[in-house]
């Protein structure tokens, strides 16, 4: 049986309290009625008719003791003189006659009157509520009926008793109504916070368990040991299920670590199969020219062409540079983030300014105008890294501006909330959209022509990603010139 | 004391009946109040006058099983009556057995002193049948067996009237007495 059934055997306690308490209550005034009308006041009635009767019989025979057969007119005034007398006779209670009226009929053929005091009648009209008793009258030494007395008892006292006695009953009645009423309240009140503690469990789920509600000051010391032991219970299963959560967060950040880490693998493990590709190749490059020269080197030498043996062993020589260059950046390529220099707060500004008197030959060289944004944030991070990031690409910048009509290189920034951007702008000739990944990839020239190892993009790449930032292009090619703009994460209690 | 004082403080004591009197001492109440009414009876007898003896008087029989001493006492009281509607009073014991002596005699009321078997009752009823005079029995029940009086005793002590009795025996009572009286 559920506690959601409100039908009687499953409904609440206090509902059954109330439920039992009002069919109790009219029960009671059922029977408190029922007793009333069938029972009390009709015994009451009864009773009060018999004192009536009794005093009739009494009257009659104080009657009887002044009536005689063959008594005439000249007696009826000791007749009448008890009577009166009996018409005196109060109830102590009420303060009213026991008896209201007389009615006395003679036989006439027992005694000697005339026929007008054949009927005698003493006291007040009849009255209607009246107990009326009629009783013999015997008189004489033979016993011989004389009269019928018709006495007229007064109802007062029963009446009076009778309304006392209903009103006392009523009183008690309502008396008992009102206790039972009480008791149904107190045990309701009572109980009330065990529905409210039943209440708060339901409404609750394992996540948001909370202790419960604290209860009213005149709640039991049963109840309140009841809350207390449920509270502990509640504070358990708080705890444990704080564990569990703790426990699950933890597992989902393993996890979460783990997958990240897992792809970071696989995505070294692309970059490496590529790495070790393009190295292979690239490297492969200048070996060729120079094994190939070194076999023309023989043959120049065999024939003593020493002008063509100091070209072959000049081209051998840029060969073997290439190869150096390759492999010092390629070196240096693999330190970024494998050695670290400290972290230190950089100004952009100051840093633009470095690198710009650092390229000056070539933006001397190509006339190219250079404008820095004022106002240059600060970043944080390994200067000497961010330096090489800035330089690769203002370096490429004036690199491939130098075919434009009027060179020109904008540097600006933008201190957004958590980071900051630098955008390196030139109107140069712009890279398709559809290169716009490749440029960072390792050794991926778009121009073949132009000189560099095709590291640099790549190098710049991987500083920026190390730092937490990003690096992206924006170009629409065409000689529509290309913004690089790179971005750096601020620290945290800065950024908050 | 008077005649009714006497019947008030029967009345007060039957009134007590329930209150732990034994079955004797209220038999013996009845007999009381039942021998008191008994004059009551032949006053209302229309017929009383001619019910007198060979001597004019109204012969009453006290009609007894055993308990004669009591009876004698009884019949002392009655005695005290002297006069029934101006007739004297001639009052006599018999038992059940020496009934039958009196055949002859005119009695004018007959009155049953203690509770009798069925069969003497039965005798004494047609007894008085026959005589057609009243045969009173203040003892509880009898009315309902056959005898013209006895006593209702409830909050009042009322006559209490077998009417078929009464026409069994031809006897008439006054109207304003049966207008009091209890009838069966």
């Amino acid at each position: 049986m559920t506690t959601e059934r409100k039908l009687w055997f499953g409904a609440y306690l206090h509902t059954r309290i109330t439920l039992l308490t009002g069919l109790l209550v009219a029960i009671l005034t059922g029977f408190g009625i029922f007793y009333w009308t069938h029972v009390l006041e009709p015994q009451l009635r009864i009773d009060a008719q018999s004192n009536a009767r009794f005093q009739s019989q009494a009257l009659a025979n104080l009657l009887g003791d002044v009536l005689a057969p063959g008594m005439d007119a000249h007696q009826i005034d000791a007749v009448v003189k008890v009577m009166d007398r009996a018409l005196l006779f109060q109830h102590p209670a009420t303060q009213t006659a026991f008896i209201v009226r007389i009615e006395l009929e003679f036989d006439p053929d027992v005694v000697r009157l005339p026929p007008e005091q054949i009927s005698l009648a003493r006291g007040y009209a009849a009255c209607a509520t009246c107990f009326v008793t009629e009783v013999p009258v015997y008189g004489g030494p033979s016993r011989e009926l004389i009269a019928i007395a018709r006495v007229f008892g007064s109802d007062d006292f029963f009446r009076d008793l009778r309304d006392d006695v209903r009103t006392r009953l009523i009183e008690e009645l309502a008396l008992l109504l009102v206790l039972l009423g009480l008791l149904s309240w107190q045990i309701t009140r009572l109980l009330r916070p065990l529905k409210e503690i039943s209440e708060h469990v339901r409404e609750r789920d394992i996540a948001t368990l909370s202790p419960l509600p604290p209860l009213d000051r005149g709640a039991s010391a049963e109840i309140r040991s009841i809350k207390e032991a449920l509270d502990a219970l509640l504070y358990k299963s708080h705890q444990y299920t704080e564990s569990l959560r703790e426990s699950r967060d933890q597992l989902g950040r393993q996890a979460k670590e783990r997958a990240e880490l897992i792809d970071e693998l696989e995505s070294k493990n692309a970059e490496l199969e590529r790495f070790t590709y393009t190295v292979s190749h690239d490297l492969k490059s200048p070996l060729i020219t120079i094994s190939g020269f070194i076999g023309l080197l023989e043959t120049d030498l065999k024939q003593g062409d020493h002008e063509r043996v100091d070209q072959d062993l000049r081209q051998i020589a840029t060969a073997a540079d290439t190869m150096q260059t390759l492999l010092d950046e390629l070196l240096e390529l693999s330190r970024i983030g494998r050695i670290v220099n400290p972290s230190e707060w950089v100004d952009l500004g100051e840093l633009v300014d470095e690198v710009v008197a650092m390229v000056a030959g070539r933006i001397d060289g190509n006339r190219v105008e250079v404008s820095v944004a004022p106002d240059p944030p600060r970043v944080y991070g390994d200067r000497k890294r961010l330096l090489e990031v800035v330089l690769n690409l203002i370096d490429n910048a004036a690199k491939f501006v130098s075919t434009t009509e009027r060179p020109r290189i904008e540097i600006s920034f933008e201190d957004r909330k958590g980071e900051v951007i630098c955008h390196v702008s030139d109107n140069g000739p712009g890279i398709d959209p559809r290169y716009h990944e490749k440029v960072f990839g390792l050794f991926d020239r778009l121009d073949p022509t132009t000189e560099g190892t095709g590291i640099g993009l790549s190098l710049v790449k991987r500083i920026v990603d190390v730092h937490g930032g990003r690096i992206w292009l924006e170009s629409d090619g065409n000689g529509q010139g290309s913004r690089f703009s790179f971005s750096l994460p601020k620290p945290v209690e800065e950024a908050t | 004391m008077s005649p009714n004082e006497r019947l008030l403080g029967i009345a007060i004591v039957l009134w007590l009946w329930s209150a732990g009197l034994g079955a004797r001492e209220v038999e013996s109440l009845r007999i009381n109040a039942g021998i008191d009414l008994f004059p009551s009876f032949l006053a209302a007898d229309l017929d009383i006058a001619d019910k007198t003896d060979k001597d004019g008087a109204l012969l009453l029989l006290l009609v007894h099983w055993d308990a004669e001493q009591e009876v004698e006492h009884l019949a002392a009281g009655l005695a005290e009556v002297g006069h029934i509607r101006d007739l004297p009073v001639r009052v006599r014991t018999v038992s059940v057995e020496a009934l039958a002596e009196y055949r002859d005699a005119r009695p004018a009321g007959m009155f049953v002193t203690e509770r009798l078997p069925a069969e003497a009752l039965a005798r004494i009823l047609a007894f008085g049948r026959d005589a057609g005079v009243l045969v009173i029995s203040p003892h509880k029940g009898d009315v309902e067996q056959g005898a013209s009086g006895g006593i209702w005793v409830g909050d009042r002590i009322l006559p209490f009237v077998n009417m078929r009795a009464l026409d069994a025996g031809g006897v008439r009572l006054k109207p304003f007495f049966l207008r009091i009286a209890k009838t069966l």
